[in-house]
């Protein structure tokens, strides 16, 4: 029932730690981020839109209770990935889910200096997510934070619960069997 | 170096030390079959990253704002300062806290009200009371509030001046704030207690007064330990500026050793020089107007229907200290159950819980009237409303509570605050007193009052439940005819009976602090006018061989056989706990009672029977019932159908973690047969503080299962780490009178019995994912 144990003068410095950033501040600078990970996750404009303010909503709301030393990016990606995977078990609930999970999302090609190649590319891509559609939804996770949004091990970690040790074991089986999935389906050997 | 995917993922991640990488680039030169794999890898994650930036929909920023400002609470919760959890059912108090110093006089004015309606968090009391000199040196301060603070999000911050090292605690309505070491002496102390500063949000809030604070201030005297002792100080209570106590720990006197007082509390609050130091002198409500600082005193009299029983109780008086309110009418909705009662509050939606152990427990109401009437079976003394959803939703209730023995009745009610608990007349014969502490007695009023010594020996009800066993009745005094169950009065087998142990122990004496007062033990004979009711004991812990799931059977062989010293509309007690096995509920109808006994022995004698159980228990859990016959008996019928539920389940080193999303629990499962329930307070967002790394192959929980993991020692050493991830599932729960059926998605089913056991069955016949 400890409300805390710290030197009374040091009450409100303890507190000062880390005031200078401020929500807004937060929110311009990773919405569109979250945004296009909740997209990948949950595949539909309307409901991303909705589940990624939702996600800001209850880190403005748990930003006061924040710890001094919080990592901001994968503190907030890991309520984003909580709130669409509560949003996705609730579907299943219910028993819905879209069948296509990125229908209608056109992926942006990394590179369109050679229209020929970026057709390529996006058709793989289109591919490779349907084969990421079929994972389980952890190691879905896990693939989207490292490759779609650049988080490193050490955040993957942070976001998920887990060791770094932890996270690069998850990565490993999901990038395993995202590549028995999709070669596997496409029938392409390993060459 | 031979092929190692792992490593390639690592190489592929940039997470290799540079030497590990230059063997990983060797080795891949030379394979092959690495190369191959390498460059899938990189294909897909080319692939994956082209999902990385989508055009955000234009609206979306102006969305968030919009709805940021639409809800006060995110934005403005450090303006609540003191409470997010009040903030959050009164959102719209939030932009009008004003300053705690006028919250104080609020809070008062309030009070006044026939029913407060507690619009925010205000201080009520303190201790020592402000301006107080000769403060012993290592005297916690204590800080009453005139609701529950939730420590998990106390937003408040507490300060010396001059700065002195302080801890700070919360119990209930309290905060204890200690000195860490001893204060320094012959010094003026101000205690500065103000809301936790927030962080500035741009634009979203107007800039906020300076943060409210309240002060208080003291002098230390030159004493480092407490007086064990009373003093000759005058009470405070309405003289503001009166002399503080000279010993200026009454409060911990009291703990320690409290004073024979037989002083009526009334003469404390009427400000009469008392001969003994009580609590009365130190807790007190905020008076209006008297300092803008807010003066502590104790004003508020005892109320009409408990004062002649608390005149004949100082023991009773002394526990709970100052009256913090004048008594006001309430209205409340009583329900009696085999183990005890439960009583709806209307003014704060709370329903309290007293158990016959003597312990209470409060639970907010979460009822939500459903549009359409709830369908009405044969049997309805089954509770309902916010009463029977409490009683269905938790299993830790409705165990030791057990089935209702009437019909709930409403009525008002006379309730007054004290400074260290409720007392509540549901009618003009009895008082139930609800202390701080979590326990609770009942007094009954109009009874023969009571000499000193047998009230100083008066055993809770706690004391006498846990004891009571067939072989070892404890001999209890009922003068009241307020004896909530039909449970068959039953004599003692010979009238020197020797009490429970516990009839001789102190009632009033938290644990761990006996009361001088109770040395005097009462030869067994006399255990007479005892005004406390027993109420029936749990069903759990008994059976009774052959007779299945009757409750009322299975509770009389415990029953605490009871004493009837007056004369009553009682029959002559004749039953012997032996011969209470095929027990009559008729056989007592309480005269108090607010249904008529026969009533509800009838309906709970149709309850008893198991094919008169309403609702159907079907699939896996109707097929387990049926292929282990000793499971339906203890669990007793279902009260409500199964129910699909959001579940996650946790599997550790020992036992299992079950979460239900519906109710917002946590059932731990511990490998030693032993179940407990935990209320789910893990909001998105919280930080998860990390306790020491898990050993290899195991997992700290997160989340909600996480956070009781974390918070709970018992249970995280019971426990053990987590053997694997929690996994989350569509599972199945359904609760029984007596129990709980859970089924989770590795095809088991847990049934937790009220006794706090639990067995697990394989189930085949659900399919995970059904």
């Amino acid at each position: 029932m400890a409300v805390g144990s710290i030197m009374a003068t040091d009450f409100n410095a303890a507190r000062a730690v880390g005031e200078a950033t401020d929500f807004e501040q937060v929110f311009g600078e990773y919405h569109s981020a979250i945004y296009g990970y909740v997209l990948r996750l949950i595949g539909n404009a309307e409901d991303a839109a909705d589940l990624t303010l939702a996600s800001f909503e209850k880190a403005l709301r748990a930003w006061p209770r924040r710890p001094a030393d919080l990592q901001v990016r994968p503190w907030l990606y890991r309520i984003a990935t909580n709130t669409c995977l509560d949003e996705l078990r609730h579907r299943r609930l219910i028993r819905w889910l879209p069948l296509d999970l990125f229908g209608g999302v056109t992926p942006h090609p990394v590179a369109d200096d050679d229209p020929e190649d970026a057709a390529v590319r996006a058709e793989e891509a289109k591919q490779v997510r349907q084969a990421l559609a079929r994972l389980p939804e952890r190691y879905r996770v896990a693939l989207l934070l490292r490759e779609s949004q650049g988080l490193s091990c050490e955040e993957i970690g942070e976001a998920l619960g887990i060791s770094r040790s932890a996270a690069k074991v998850l990565l490993f089986r999901a990038r395993e069997k995202l590549r028995e999935v999709y070669f596997g389906q496409s029938g392409e050997a390993a060459k | 170096m031979s092929c190692d995917r792992k490593l390639l993922s690592e190489y592929h991640d940039g997470e290799l030390s540079p030497e590990v990488c230059r063997q990983v680039e060797a080795h891949v030169t030379t394979c092959a079959e690495c190369q191959a794999i390498l460059r899938q890898y990189q294909r897909l994650g080319l692939a994956l990253r082209g999902f990385a930036h989508v055009p955000v929909p234009a609206t979306l920023p102006a969305r968030f704002h919009a709805r940021a400002r639409a809800e006060p609470r995110a934005l403005a919760s450090h303006l609540a300062g003191l409470l997010p959890e009040l903030g959050r059912r009164r959102p719209v108090a939030l932009g009008a806290l004003g300053t705690l110093a006028a919250a104080f006089a609020v809070a008062f004015a309030l009070s006044l009200l026939p029913i407060r309606p507690q619009e925010r968090l205000a201080v009520v009391a303190a201790y020592p009371p402000d301006g107080a000199s000769d403060v012993v040196l290592d005297e916690p301060i204590e800080v009453v509030f005139n609701e529950p603070v939730d420590p998990s999000a106390v937003e408040l911050t507490v300060r010396f001046e001059p700065a002195a090292p302080i801890e700070s605690t919360v119990d209930g309505r309290k905060l204890i704030v200690r000195p860490v070491e001893p204060l320094r002496p012959d010094t003026k102390y101000v205690v500065v207690i103000e809301p936790r500063k927030p962080a500035p949000v741009a634009s979203q809030v107007p800039a906020s007064a300076p943060a409210p604070t309240v002060t208080l201030s003291f002098s230390t005297g030159r004493m480092i330990a407490a007086a064990p002792t009373a003093t000759q100080q005058p009470a405070v209570a309405s003289a503001p500026k009166a002399p503080p106590p000279a010993t200026a720990s009454p409060a911990r006197a009291i703990a320690a050793a409290p004073p024979p007082t037989q002083t009526p509390l009334s003469a404390v609050a009427a400000a009469q020089p008392s001969a003994t130091a009580r609590p009365t002198q130190a807790m007190g409500i905020a008076s209006v107007g008297s300092t803008p600082t807010g003066q502590l005193l104790c004003v508020a009299e005892p109320g009409q229907a408990t004062t002649r029983e608390l005149r004949q109780r100082p023991d009773v008086a002394q526990k709970l200290g100052c009256a913090l309110t004048p008594e006001r009418s309430l209205a409340v909705v009583e329900q009696r159950f085999e183990g005890g009662a439960m009583l709806w509050l209307s003014d704060r939606r709370e329903i309290a819980v007293l158990l016959a152990t003597g312990r209470w427990s409060s639970f907010p109401d979460t009822y939500q009237p459903a549009p359409s009437p709830s369908p009405t079976g044969t049997v309805t003394a089954r509770p309902t409303g916010s009463l029977g959803k409490l009683w269905q939703d938790r299993l830790d209730v409705r165990g030791p509570l057990g089935k209702p023995t009437a019909a709930e009745v409403s009525r008002l009610a006379y309730v007054q605050s004290f400074a260290r608990g409720l007392a509540i007349s549901p009618d003009a014969s009895s008082i139930d007193v609800l202390y701080d502490d979590g326990t609770w007695q009942r007094l009954s009023v109009g009874g023969t009052p009571p000499p000193t010594a047998t009230a100083s020996v008066t055993p809770t009800p706690g004391q006498i439940a846990p004891t009571a066993t067939p072989t070892a009745p404890a001999a209890t005094a009922t003068p009241t005819p307020h004896t909530p169950t039909p449970t068959p009065t039953a004599a003692p087998a010979s009238p020197t009976a020797t009490p429970a142990p516990a009839a001789t122990a102190s009632p009033i004496a938290t644990p761990g602090t006996p009361t001088p007062t109770a040395t005097p033990t009462p030869p067994p004979a006399t255990v007479s006018p005892s005004p406390t009711a027993i109420l029936s004991p749990t069903p759990a812990g008994s059976a009774t061989p052959g007779e299945g799931p009757l409750p009322t059977a299975t509770a009389s062989p415990t029953a605490t056989p009871t004493v009837t010293p007056t004369p009553t509309e009682t029959p002559p007690p004749t039953a012997s706990p032996q011969a209470a096995a095929t027990p009559t509920p008729t056989a007592t109808p309480a005269p108090g009672s607010s249904a008529p006994a026969s009533a509800a022995s009838q309906l709970a004698a149709r309850i008893q029977d198991v094919s008169a159980c309403e609702v159907p228990v079907v699939h896996s859990f109707g097929q387990l019932e049926a292929a282990n016959s000793g499971v339906g008996p203890r669990v007793g019928c279902a009260i409500a159908s199964e129910q699909t539920v959001q579940a996650a389940e946790q599997q550790f080193e020992g036992g299992y973690a079950y979460w239900r999303a519906d109710v917002r629990q946590v059932y731990v499962l511990y490998g030693n047969s032993t179940w407990a329930i935990f209320a789910d307070t893990w909001q998105e967002g919280d930080p998860e503080k990390p306790v020491e790394a898990p050993p290899s192959g195991r997992l700290a929980p997160v989340r909600g299962i996480g956070r009781v993991w974390r918070e709970s020692q018992g249970v995280r050493t019971q426990l053990g780490w987590a053997v694997a991830p929690e996994r989350t599932f569509s599972g199945v729960a359904q609760p029984f009178e007596r129990g709980l059926m859970l089924w989770s998605s590795a095809r088991r089913t847990y049934v937790l019995y009220a006794d706090g056991t639990w067995q697990e069955f394989r189930d085949e016949s659900r399919e995970p994912g059904s």
